[in-house]
């Protein structure tokens, strides 16, 4: 009897005793949902990644530089100092992370739409990363592996066509078998899978354009544009009008959003911000402003636009001699984030076309573009003006790649993928002819323009150091250093 | 059974029997010294069991046989053998013992042990001194009095948290502050979101005594929470006899202490053009005709401090109560900043039977604490120190009562015009109130004269309300108004069960052991809502906010453990303890979740064995001892898996939360090694106690961050090692000890060195990953150096150490960071001297450290605005910069080219080496002044008054250091991310400074 007490109490003790235990799980969050909880983020923070890289290059564009020059990274291009470089963890923990995660939840439950979609934006954020930074990794990415091998930039460009494979592949099998994707999950397309596959193909076409010049490859960046047009629609993120929350703004606008502390470095600066002379030369023809300027910008208080080389501040002048940056179709609080425009299609159609010698399409494509452009910004009456002027070639025999190149410098303002384009170009006045090296930038890059972004700081160098020093990626000159397609672009001159 | 009941009853008849022979003594016990009679005093007849105690006056009666010889043994009296004869009356006079080798102190579980015995270095610190040092943060009162301890606090902000860790830190990045405990139940100390550290709730006037753990063998039998250390709380308790009341209050004027230096010479502007809308002062020379105001010491103010503390105590045999309330309110040296705390404390100890005792004890605390200032990681001071000369900080108001803005901003946008900090501390204030009750059962049954059982159950409770309201009309994203609020429900439940055996086995050897069950239960559950923009501007409620957001986190952890103690005492002079104990934690993988720890002791008496000696006289004491420990510990709550987390933007949903999980996740363990002498000389005059201690912390439980490649921010993975060897030394002498005249004078010392001697997959740096402030020099452990480190970067050097200079005449900057400096002091001392004489007491209490680096991240703020005070010598100076210059064949000159100290060098080149702000600093603080005075009984006995003193109390009265930055005791961040890792001790960036106070104080006893 005795024992059996003995044996009973010590049996109900530890039955008690491990369900006691356990309470390690989460009472606040799931480990798992469903992948229609999980897009909206990752196209929500895809839009918070292109206004980070468009923040990062405008002034290295040349659209805008700052007010005093003598922003460290802006006019100096001094990155010694940085605490974070914010599009790394943008790319690898914002999208393609719960992309990733996505794509695991819809591959187990089968819906191929969620899975198509997710391989999509996985190669649009690496392919924005990988061309802001250079070589990465991608093969380790997401295995847990805490030191990743840096894939080198051809291995993650071949990456992300397999992802576009993929996710072309998967959207081809998509069915109404699959959960439903709709408008309140599917911000961008609705749940169209046709525009997906556009968007896919387009986006190839823009990767391929980066290489066509070393690769050969311009024949078929114009039949990718084909295949691209058969559904096309603007990758077109839309920010909501009077919004209450941060959330819900575009981080260009006036309110200067910050809806997460970690955004905080990458607030916009366009307050104390003003136009260069490189993109108002740009904007100006015999005396005359682009009409599109008025759009894209508020005038300042005296209503001059005033401008100033990158990087010189503006010294003495007014300040309400300048225009104000605020307000215009990219910058409002409620404007859109666009991942390709149509603009930038008709201007890959117009370069590759060009290096074809199809001098008529390139011509018309141009054409296409500008007329685009001036109808996203709501001057359709005054193109013909325009396209009459001297600012476009009256034919296409008179066609020079720096028409093609100044016009989708115009069209794709603020736009992160001209960075793209002056590097191919490596700054070659041939294709931007009045740009200026910025005469702020520091002394120890001896005149060498800027190639690429260091990897961040408060993670890389840290907690990668090997991979770091295998590539060099240490020094203060890491950031002149040309990465694949720049080494390799026979653009130059 | 009812063959027992007759054994007993037989048993019982022959006792009878025995005693008949026997007669009866009687006597008076008396303090030799004092005249007063003894109470509770211990007669053994000697080579027996058979004894008694003395009654409440003083009397005694013990059955005796002819012949024997009664042992009067009472605590810190010299023991006295009697012999009987034939007398039947015998009074005895006891000599007051010096050597004080019978105090009693706290140890682990409540237990009281006698210090001689114990076989770890521990140290209390007893109710005197604890109410003399004025802190109301009963963390701070530990300041300079106990040695192993490293205190720093945040600032001298009221309800300023204040973080403490014991003999150095362990954990890379866990948490490193000790246990705190009260009355046997595990309280919190939590810190949340900058509010104050919670074991500041506790009423210092309500504490008797606190002991301090500060080893793995000392703090084995609390567990994991105690793995660095635990501070053992005990709280007052009345006493039998007539009713007490008494009544303590006290007046605290304080003024704000030692400040960075600042230029006078130099207006706002940039490159030496005015400019009226920036805090660069990097202008023109202020002309004779501005004004010029003195900011910063203008925006301080006198705070008061009031303090009542009332108690009632007494008792019978059978029920004693201690019943104190108290009141605080204090007033910041920062306009509108304020702490108040009120607390009710009642405790009622009933013997219920002659064996069976219940202790009970309730403590009701309200706090609150208003501050418009963030304490949480520094920096607010930073628009204090630069605003504009021009402009006085104390108008922050028009003359119609709106806001007063510095400047009409270019952009026309009122948003973008800083706030004045004198507004932000009247109109962006933080409210954080507190109301908790710590409740506790404490139930002994003796069950015969050697063993006894004791269960304690305990629970800390409390709800903790954050409100920050940023009004209308404030700079930034919050011009519409913004709200951050959180509530917070914590609970720590303990239950306890020990079995206590003590028994003489022979003559020459006790035995005491003990086996317990414990059980932990923690619970933690924060709702948060922000959000921005008021409709109407001056209602300050989440129902007027424009834009809401809301989140949930809940913390449970439950870790169930067994353990056993046995302490064998040989003789006196060789003791051996061993303690084992078993957890099962909740947070651990089921595989992992039970882990076990030894620790294994000893201690050597040799006086014990010359007692009759000459040599006794000179070396009255001495004691070897050593001791092994090892303690796990478990991993935060909740970190096996990665979760999903709200998603915000557009559409809403999940995203991934920073935190990867880990499914394999292993307990640490900590291992101690401690040796330690003990020796007292010429019968106390002298007391040394020394201890060396080596600890090895390994596989540690950390949350590094991980490159986001994985898809994760964090990680919480089982790496990393960290060394610990330091000495610790306790010298005290009591000069004179006369009947009306006393001189205690004790000096302690501490001194830590730690090494970070692994680490994570690839790193070589583990960076504290909040409250950093500056790019240049962080606060950052580099493997292979001390945890405390600094890491950043410097000038190019030659291998000698020469700064390299550019051809230009400019040093060179060397962006690759590297370990520059140890935060740790090499040494830490506290001196106390207590007088006495007649009436009067006074204490002085001198402590400070020597040998830290101090990261002085204001110093480089300071630069970066122009404000800095060496610019009104250096700037625009011509220099020639200490320095070798690179020749074409590579060798190296001395630099000989002047440059100009203009703006652009410091800014772009000064300011970018970090090691330019990191400072070795000493300093020497007259830490308390303590004047007491006793008035005369004659006195005050005609108006019914027991006791009476009035005292005077000055605290942080100088400070000598050869600091640049006024008070090197700095702590950015505070314990406000859980002390983690390295923490920010020694990093100084514009925290509100230390106060300098003044109190006064009157103590009645009814």
């Amino acid at each position: 009897m005795k024992k059996l007490i003995i044996f009973l109490s010590f049996t109900v003790v530890f039955w008690a005793c491990e369900d006691f235990l356990d309470v390690n799980e989460s009472l606040d969050n799931d480990e798992r949902t469903t992948p229609n909880y999980m897009l909206p983020a990752v196209l929500g923070n895809m839009a918070y990644a292109h206004y980070t890289h468009g923040e990062t290059t405008s002034y290295i564009t040349q659209y805008v530089t700052t007010e005093y020059g003598t922003h460290a990274v802006k006019d100096r291009w001094d990155y010694r100092g940085i605490l974070r470089q914010g599009a790394w963890r943008r790319h690898y923990f914002d999208v393609a992370g719960n992309a990733h995660k996505m794509i695991q939840f819809a591959k187990d439950e089968g819906s191929q739409n969620y899975i198509g979609v997710g391989k999509i934006m996985m190669a649009y954020s690496f392919l924005t990363a990988t061309d802001m930074f250079g070589d990465m990794p991608i093969l380790d990415a997401f295995t847990g592996i805490y030191n990743p091998t840096y894939d080198a930039q051809d291995v993650v460009y071949a990456e992300i066509e397999r992802y576009l494979d993929d996710g072309i592949e998967a959207l081809n099998q998509a069915s109404s078998a699959d959960r439903p994707m709709t408008s309140s999950e599917d911000h961008i397309y609705h749940g169209n899978v046709n525009k997906w596959l556009s968007f896919a193909h387009a986006m190839r076409a823009r990767l391929k354009l980066h290489t066509a010049n070393f690769q050969g490859g311009y024949q078929e960046v114009l039949d990718l544009l084909d295949q691209a047009r058969a559904h096309w629609a603007e990758p077109y993120f839309a920010y909501v009008t009077d919004a209450d929350s941060d959330w819900d703004r575009n981080m260009w606008g006036p309110s200067r959003p910050s809806p997460q502390w970690d955004f905080a470095e990458i607030r916009n600066m366009l307050h104390a911000s003003i136009h260069t002379s490189f993109f108002m030369h740009a904007m100006t023809l015999s005396g005359e402003h682009d009409p599109r300027l008025y759009e894209l910008c508020t005038p300042g208080a005296n209503g001059n636009y005033l401008s100033v080389p990158a990087s010189t501040g503006r010294g003495a002048l007014d300040i309400d001699d300048f225009a104000i940056l605020y307000n215009g179709y990219w910058t409002k609080d409620d404007s859109p984030i666009v991942f390709i425009t149509d603009e930038e299609l008709y201007f890959i159609e117009s370069e590759a076309a060009f290096y074809l010698n199809d001098m008529q399409r390139a011509y018309q494509a141009l054409i296409n573009g500008i007329t685009r452009n001036f109808q996203r910004l709501g001057i359709g009456s005054e193109l013909n003006a325009y396209l009459n002027s001297e600012a476009v070639p009256g034919s296409a025999t008179e066609l020079k790649i720096s028409d093609i190149m100044m016009q989708k410098y115009i069209a794709l303002y603020l736009q992160p993928e001209v960075w793209v384009d002056m590097r191919r170009y490596r700054y070659s006045n041939h294709a931007y002819p009045e740009l200026e090296y910025p005469e702020n930038a520091l002394d120890l890059y001896e005149g060498r323009w800027i190639k690429r972004m260091p990897y961040d700081p408060q993670t890389e160098y840290i907690y990668n150091p090997h991979e770091i020093a295998r590539l060099g990626a240490r020094g203060d000159l890491w950031v002149v250093t040309p990465f694949w397609w720049i080494e390799n672009s026979t653009l130059a001159n | 059974m009812k063959k027992r009941l007759i054994l007993w009853t037989l048993m019982v008849c022959l006792f009878h029997l025995a005693i008949a022979q026997e007669r009866t003594v009687r006597g008076t016990v008396t303090d030799a010294v004092e005249g007063i009679t003894l109470i509770g005093v211990t007669i053994m007849v000697k080579g027996t069991t058979i004894g008694t105690t003395t009654d409440i006056d003083g009397n005694y009666s013990i059955r005796v046989a002819p012949g024997a010889v009664l042992e009067f043994r009472y605590i810190g009296m010299i023991t006295k053998a009697v012999e009987v004869g034939d007398r039947t009356v015998i009074d005895v006079a006891m000599q007051p013992d010096t050597r004080l080798l019978e105090q009693v102190v706290v140890t682990a579980l409540g237990i009281k042990r006698e210090e001689r015995t114990l076989t770890y270095n521990m140290q209390s610190v007893d109710a005197d001194a604890i109410v003399s040092s004025r802190q109301e943060n009963l963390v701070n009162a530990l300041q300079g009095r106990v040695s192993g301890v490293q205190i720093t606090s945040t600032g001298g902000a009221p309800g300023s948290s204040s973080e403490i860790i014991l003999r150095g830190a362990t954990s890379v990045d866990g948490d490193n502050q000790p246990l705190f405990v009260i009355d046997g139940v595990p309280i919190s100390n939590a810190t949340v979101r900058g509010t104050t550290n919670r074991a500041a709730d506790i009423n210092p006037n309500d504490i008797e005594s606190i002991s301090v753990l500060k080893g793995a063998a000392a703090a084995a039998l609390y567990g994991i929470d105690a793995a660095n250390g635990a501070i053992i709380i005990t709280t007052k308790r009345g006493k039998e006899g007539e009713v007490t009341v008494g009544l303590n209050t006290s007046a605290t004027l304080t003024q704000v202490g030692m400040l960075h230096d600042v230029q006078n010479k130099f207006t706002t502007g940039t490159s030496g053009l005015y400019n009226p809308r920036t805090f660069a002062h990097w202008g023109p020379l202020f002309r004779r005709s501005d004004d010029v105001y003195n900011n910063l010491e203008n925006f301080f103010q006198t705070g008061l401090s009031r303090k009542l503390d009332a108690n009632v105590s007494g008792g019978s045999e059978n029920l004693t109560y201690y019943l104190a309330v108290s009141d605080l309110d204090d007033d910041g040296i920062v306009s509108n900043t304020n702490y108040s705390r009120q607390s009710a404390m009642l405790t009622g100890t009933a013997n219920i039977t002659d064996r069976l005792r219940l202790t009970t004890t309730a403590n009701i605390i309200k706090s609150s604490n208003a501050y418009g200032i963030v304490p949480a990681s520094g920096g607010w001071m930073a628009n204090v120190y630069r605003w504009p000369r021009w402009d006085n900080i104390e108008d922050i108001y028009n003359e119609d009562g709106s806001k007063r803005y510095v400047w009409f901003p270019v952009s026309g946008v009122m948003a973008d015009v800083p706030d004045n900090p004198m507004w932000i501390a009247n109109h962006n204030v933080r409210n954080d109130e507190v109301d908790r009750t710590i409740a506790s059962m404490n139930l002994n049954y003796q069950i015969n004269d050697w063993l006894s059982a004791d269960y304690v159950a305990g629970r800390d409770f409390f709800m903790q309300h954050y409100k920050a309201v940023r009004e209308w009309g404030s700079a930034g994203s919050a011009y519409e108004g913004a709200i951050s609020e959180f509530t917070r429900e914590s609970e720590k439940f303990t239950s306890t069960f020990i079995l206590t055996a003590d028994r003489r086995i022979t003559d020459n050897l006790t035995i005491t052991a003990l086996v317990g069950h414990n059980v932990q239960s923690d619970f933690a559950r924060n709702t948060f809502n922000e959000g921005e923009r008021f409709r109407n501007p001056t209602l300050h409620s989440l129902n007027n906010l424009q834009e809401l957001r809301t989140s949930q986190s809940t913390a449970r952890r439950r870790v169930v453990g067994v353990f056993g103690d046995i302490t064998i005492d040989y003789n006196r002079f060789l003791i051996l303890g061993a303690t084992g104990r078993n957890d099962w934690s909740s947070t651990l993988p089921i595989d992992n979740r039970s882990f076990f720890y030894p620790s294994f002791s000893f201690a050597f008496i040799p006086s014990e064995l010359y007692e009759d000696s000459p040599l006794y006289d000179v070396l009255s004491f001495a004691k070897l001892r050593a001791s092994y420990a090892q303690v796990g510990k478990d991993a935060p709550p909740h970190r096996l898996t990665q979760t999903l987390t709200q998603f915000y933007g557009i559409g809403g949903g999940w995203r991934n939360d920073p935190f990867a999980g880990n499914p394999i996740l292993k307990p640490e363990i900590t291992k101690e090694m401690e040796i330690g002498v003990d020796f007292r000389l010429w019968h106390g005059l002298f007391h040394v106690d020394f201890t060396y201690y080596q600890r090895v912390s390994d596989e540690q439980i950390i949350q590094p961050r991980v490159t986001p490649v994985t898809g994760a921010i964090l990680q919480t993975v089982n790496s990393g090692s960290v060394e610990n060897k330091g000495m610790e030394a306790l010298i005290r002498s009591q000069v004179i000890r006369r009947d009306n005249m006393a001189w205690d004078v004790s000096l302690n010392l501490f001194g830590n060195r730690s090494r970070l001697t692994k680490l994570f997959g690839d790193l070589v740096e583990f960076p504290v990953t909040y409250g950093q402030v500056s790019s240049q020099a962080i606060a950052s452990s580099w493997l292979g150096e001390p945890l405390f480190g600094i890491v950043g970067t410097d000038y190019h050097r030659t291998e000698d150490g020469q700064v390299i200079v550019d051809q230009n005449g400019y040093p060179t900057i060397d962006t690759r960071k590297r370990y520059l400096g140890n935060r740790e002091p090499k040494l830490y001392y506290g001196l106390n001297n207590n007088f006495r004489f007649r009436n009067f007491e006074v204490s002085l209490l001198i402590d400070g450290s020597y040998g830290a680096q101090i990261m002085n991240a204001t110093s480089q703020f300071l630069i970066s605005s122009g404000n800095h005070a060496m610019l009104e010598e250096y700037r625009n100076k011509e220099f020639v910069f200490k320095g070798v210059v690179e020749t074409e064949d590579g060798t190296f000159v001395p630099n000989e080219t002047p440059i100009i100290l203009d703006r652009e060098f410091f800014q772009n080149i000064y300011m970018y080496a970090g090691s330019n702000f990191v400072e070795e600093a000493y300093w020497i603080r007259l830490r308390n002044v303590h004047f007491m005075y006793y008035l005369p009984q004659e006195f005050i006995g005609r108006i019914g008054i027991k006791n009476a003193s009035v005292s005077l109390n000055m605290q942080n009265l100088f400070l000598i250091t050869n600091y640049s930055g006024g008070d090197p005791e700095v702590n950015n961040a505070g314990p406000g991310g859980g002390a983690s890792g390295a923490g920010t001790m020694g990093v100084d960036y514009f925290q509100v400074p230390h106060r300098r106070a003044v109190t006064l104080g009157l103590d009645l006893r009814f």
